[in-house]
């Protein structure tokens, strides 16, 4: 790697940047005081939680900013200060030496052009190549990001592509003009762990490929230790930290890399305990504040004294390489937030299964003929889940796990009723569950409840906070006005919230918080069993582990179970005492958590836990690529579900017939697979000490 | 948000709700006035119901005196000091017509748009909420009502309705312009059906609806305390546009002798009388012609304005 400073020039140098936005509705200062470098060949990451300015340090570079905002500092790129060149300049800048990709291909893709054709319109537009060179040049450049049959995909409209296959398609046009520095913005984030391995891939193939700057923006550690060269840790718009990756990952100069450090759930693979999460409390320093004559982590701080409160810290260099804006830095250690311990494992009594689900169905859509009624059958319903059966114990927690489009969701809500299941039968404590929730009785509604993910949406944005919870206890409780109202403040408490927040309005308060008061609400009818359908994947690394904790710790006072969907196999490891594995709406393999998340894996299982990216920078490139996605079933299929992807693929039995319940022996560990366990645990086992 | 205060005073009483409801509609007009189409659309609105209630009383005479005391010499005379407007062949005073007019067009107008957004409502989201089989006939009979336009349906209306005379002798007064309220709510619940019930498809499927599922809420309780709050602009926005349509459908009414009868000051009406002199005295047809020209233009300036303020896009009536 090269000096990080005083050979001259880097590529980009942003110094000092501080962007506020004036608006109606009060000014917000989303960048305070950010300074990075970035050198040619290199990939630099910059990584915080949601709100502490990242993208918009992004976008400042790229001079996407809307003319609400104010911008102080300088931006250097190549020698030329981006905050003083005029538009049309900025333009030219912005198409042939600096390219940017987004969050959301989607949105970066024009929906009615085929991908190719808007790959040549950058060539021609920027390049001035003409019609044919530049179909030339676009076929080759999908080839680079390694899209198969680049010809056939350059047809294609965005919707004919998956998730993964659009940013690809994205990366392309970025590189389409070979541009000096490439801005990347959360590219992973709403792709699947499997898309995701292999975009992150790319990213480090190119970085080996092109000689250009990469600035790579991500809230996951675990990526950005898969992909940075350096790392720029933001913190309330200001860099609090800059370090070589290693440097950052091994011994962190500030006390906030540190805490995000410690928040990250052990990765699935891992061998040793499950150790208890620890979080950052307090909240982000709100950008609503002009900075204070202080440091803006002094007041979540651990090591915080006077001196911290009274004077705002410049950076400080470290060590040659490291960089901290901490006065305290020198005793910064990764323990500084406590030793973690590990999760006490209790052991219960393996009594009668609270709730169990035997050979449910269920298909979306009805068959589609010919002739709209008449005629013959020409295409079947999608058969979301197919025979799906699980126990969940007093107490314990079940974890779903797979790709989007696996059938998790629908599960879940099969099971609480609010998808009415085709076949099958779901059992509560020994009495049998109506498909529809409304055919339910009030002690079965009461018994379980449903947490889910996407905060803002699961409360009424148009009601008090007060509403859900307080109609809760008075559905299902049949306390009276004045006692609901008692008993609510006392559950904002328990979540840790302050029952003032009880008439502010979901918009007011921020995501972890909002799915704080849905586990209220749910918390409120003393349920014996949540179904939590990803309830902690919308919220940052820290929120996360305030809510996983309160999961856990709920667990334990109430003996609650827990249905936890959920696609991130870390949060699994912590959460689950039991694993259900689901591809394309099967079962794939179940069993004790210890036994799942190590081999002998079903091929799929062992492909979803090499995908996840480990926040090591030295861990080994996994093994097993996934790619595609989780194909859509409609007919009856004679041959394994997973065949088509599968890493392991044997031979023509695959696709002949259904894989068999392999079991292992004495354990509830089954695994839906043509190998046999044995042949699975050497074949993984050599992987392991292979790869 | 208002919305909020309006349920919050529908637990209280309907005098909180309604304060809520003006508070809203405060709201709703403020930003409004902040778009050009608002700022000049509201003062033309305004002074139409400052006419409206107090037009009688300003009027420098009853609405049905005949000047007829030289005989010949009163009627059908142009606009003068003594009648600002002209008289009618009957030697009525133009101007004190029209202001005394003013006040049953526009009640009945909004009376006939409130319902029609009431029955729509119900119809639209509970329909949509319900969905399935229900939810299709339904709205192919929505569909159905909608393909007449909307006038011819109107008449259709009116003359079933019409036939029967009041059922009790203290709604004699009321029984006419009673007659048109229901049948402008009639012409439009499909179309405000429409509306709000793509609003419900669209909430129906969010999480919040979902965990008042869960809490075992009824189909009623869900519609109406969890979705509709959350479609009070699009309702703002729907009244404002119905209002508009509504002032047209009541004048034409009374302009082809199915509305109010005469001798009342109704403009739809007058502009019908005053048809045979329109060449010896155009002021008889002209003046509330304009009438009800500048307050559907006033109306629909300001539904405009409303509707830029809500950032909802054009176009959600026929």
């Amino acid at each position: 790697m090269k000096g990080r400073r005083g050979d001259g020039n880097p590529l980009l140098r942003v110094a000092r940047l501080a962007v506020t936005f004036f608006t109606p509705r009060g000014t917000v200062r989303a960048v305070r005081d950010a300074s990075l470098e970035v050198e040619r060949g290199e990939l630099v990451g910059v990584v915080g939680e949601s709100g502490c300015g990242k993208s918009t340090t992004a976008f400042a570079v790229m001079g996407y900013l809307p003319g609400t905002a104010h911008l102080e500092g300088r931006v250097v790129f190549d020698g030329r200060d981006l905050t003083l060149v005029a538009t049309p300049e900025l333009r030219r800048l912005r198409g042939n030496r600096i390219a940017m990709v987004y969050q959301d291909p989607a949105m970066s893709l024009n929906p009615t052009m085929r991908v190719g054709s808007q790959i040549e319109e950058v060539l021609r537009e920027h390049l001035g190549v003409g019609a044919r060179p530049a179909r030339h040049r676009s076929a080759e450049l999908l080839d680079s990001v390694q899209l198969p049959d680049p010809g056939a995909t350059a047809m294609r409209y965005p919707h004919q592509l998956s998730g993964g296959q659009q940013q690809r398609v994205v990366i392309a046009m970025a590189l389409a003009c070979e541009p000096d520095l490439l801005i990347m913005d959360e590219p992973t984030t709403g792709l699947d762990v499997t898309t995701e391995a292999t975009i992150l891939e790319l990213v480090v193939n190119l970085k080996r490929r092109i000689n250009a700057g990469i600035l790579y923006v991500s809230h996951n550690l675990g990526v950005i230790a898969a992909v940075a060269d350096r790392v720029v840790v933001m913190y309330a718009g200001q860099t609090v930290e800059e370090a070589p990756v290693r440097e950052l990952f091994k011994a962190p100069r500030h006390p906030y890399t540190a805490g995000l450090l410690r928040c990250i759930p052990t990765p699935p693979g891992e061998a040793g305990p499950t150790l208890r999460l620890s979080s950052i409390p307090g909240a982000v320093f709100p950008a609503s504040e002009p900075s204070p004559e202080a440091c803006l982590f002094s007041s979540r701080c651990p090591i915080a004294e006077v001196s911290c409160r009274s004077e705002a810290p410049p950076m400080v260099d470290a060590s040659a390489a490291q960089r901290s804006r901490c006065l305290r830095w020198a005793e910064v250690t990764p323990t500084l937030w406590g030793a973690l311990n590990p999760v006490a494992e209790e052991e219960r009594g393996e009594d009668e299964p609270l709730l169990t689900a035997t050979g449910l169905r269920h298909a979306y859509g009805h068959w589609r003929r010919k002739y709209l009624l008449f005629g013959p059958r020409v295409r079947a319903p999608v058969r979301a889940v197919t025979d799906v059966g699980f126990d969940v114990g007093r107490g314990r927690t079940l974890g779903v796990v797979g790709e989007s489009g696996s059938g998790k969701t629908t599960v879940a809500r099969t099971v609480v009723g609010l998808v009415p299941r085709d076949q099958g039968e779901i059992r509560l404590r020994n009495e049998g569950l109506a498909p529809h929730v409304e055919h339910r009785t009030r002690a079965q509604r009461a018994a379980m409840r449903m947490v889910f993910q996407n905060p803002t949406a699961s409360l009424n944005p148009k009601r008090a906070i007060r509403h859900a919870i307080v109609r809760a206890l008075r559905k299902f409780s049949g306390l009276g006005r004045r006692e609901s109202r008692a008993r609510a403040e006392e559950l904002m408490r328990a979540v840790g919230l302050n029952p003032s927040y009880l008439d502010r309005l979901p918009g007011e308060l921020s995501g972890g918080e909002l799915q704080r008061v849905a586990l209220a609400a749910a918390f409120a009818a003393s349920p014996h069993i949540i179904v939590a359908d990803e309830a902690v994947s919308a919220l940052d690394v820290s929120v996360q582990a305030q809510v996983l904790n309160l999961l856990r710790a709920h667990q334990k006072e109430a003996d609650t179970s827990y249905v936890s969907i959920t696609h991130d196999l870390g949060v699994v490891r912590y959460l689950s005492d039991d694993i259900l594995v689901l591809y394309a709406g099967h079962v794939a393999e179940s069993g004790p958590a210890e036994m799942v998340l190590n081999p002998p894996f079903h091929p799929y299982t062992e492909a979803l836990m090499s995908a996840v990216p480990v926040p090591d920078p030295d861990a080994k490139p996994a093994a097993i690529r996934l790619s595609g996605t989780v194909p859509t079933l409609r007919a009856e299929y004679p041959g394994c579900f997973f065949a088509e992807r599968c890493p392991r693929k044997r031979g023509p039995e695959c696709d002949r017939s259904p894989p068999p319940a392999r079991r292992a022996p004495g354990a509830d560990h089954v695994v839906h697979c043509h190998i046999p366990l044995e042949e699975l645990a050497r074949l993984q086992g050599a992987s392991e000490a292979a790869g | 948000m208002a919305t909020a205060d309006l349920e919050a005073g529908l637990r209280r009483g309907t005098g909180a709700a309604l304060a809520a409801a003006g508070r809203g509609a405060h709201s709703f007009l403020r930003l409004a006035l902040g778009t050009t189409a608002g700022r000049i659309g509201l003062p033309i609105v305004a002074i139409h119901v400052f006419i409206a209630i107090f037009g009688p009383s300003l009027a420098p005479y009853p609405a049905n005196e005949f000047h007829l005391q030289n005989a010949g010499e009163h009627q059908l005379i142009g606009p003068s000091p003594l009648y600002w407007l002209g008289t009618d062949q009957y030697g009525r005073d133009v101007f004190s017509r029209v202001l005394s007019g003013a006040g049953s067009l526009i009640s009945i107008a909004l009376a006939g748009a409130v319902l029609g957004i009431l029955l729509g409502t119900v119809v639209g989201m509970g329909s949509g909420y319900r969905g399935g089989r229900v939810d299709e006939v339904v709205m192919r009979i929505m569909d159905g009502l909608m393909a007449f336009p909307s006038l011819l349906l109107a008449l259709l209306v009116l003359s079933t309705l019409g036939e029967r005379p009041a059922p009790w002798p203290w709604l004699v007064p009321y029984w006419e312009p009673l007659l048109i309220v229901v049948t402008v709510g009639v012409v439009f619940m499909p179309s405000v059906a429409r509306v709000m019930r793509s609003v419900t498809l669209k909430e129906k499927n969010l999480e919040f609806v979902m965990n008042a599922r869960l809490r075992g809420e009824s189909g009623a309780y869900i519609v109406f305390c969890e979705i509709l709050p959350n479609a009070m602009t699009v309702l703002a926005v729907e009244l404002s546009v119905r209002l508009s349509y509504s002032i047209l459908i009541v004048s034409s009414l009374g302009f082809l002798g199915l509305g109010v009868q005469p001798p009342s000051p109704d403009w739809g009406l007058m502009i019908s009388e005053s048809r045979r002199f329109i060449g010896a005295a155009p002021w008889m047809t002209l003046a509330p012609a304009g009438a009800v020209a500048s307050l559907v233009v006033g109306v629909n300036l300001l539904a405009d304005g409303i509707r830029q303020a809500s950032g909802l896009p054009r176009g959600t009536g026929r």
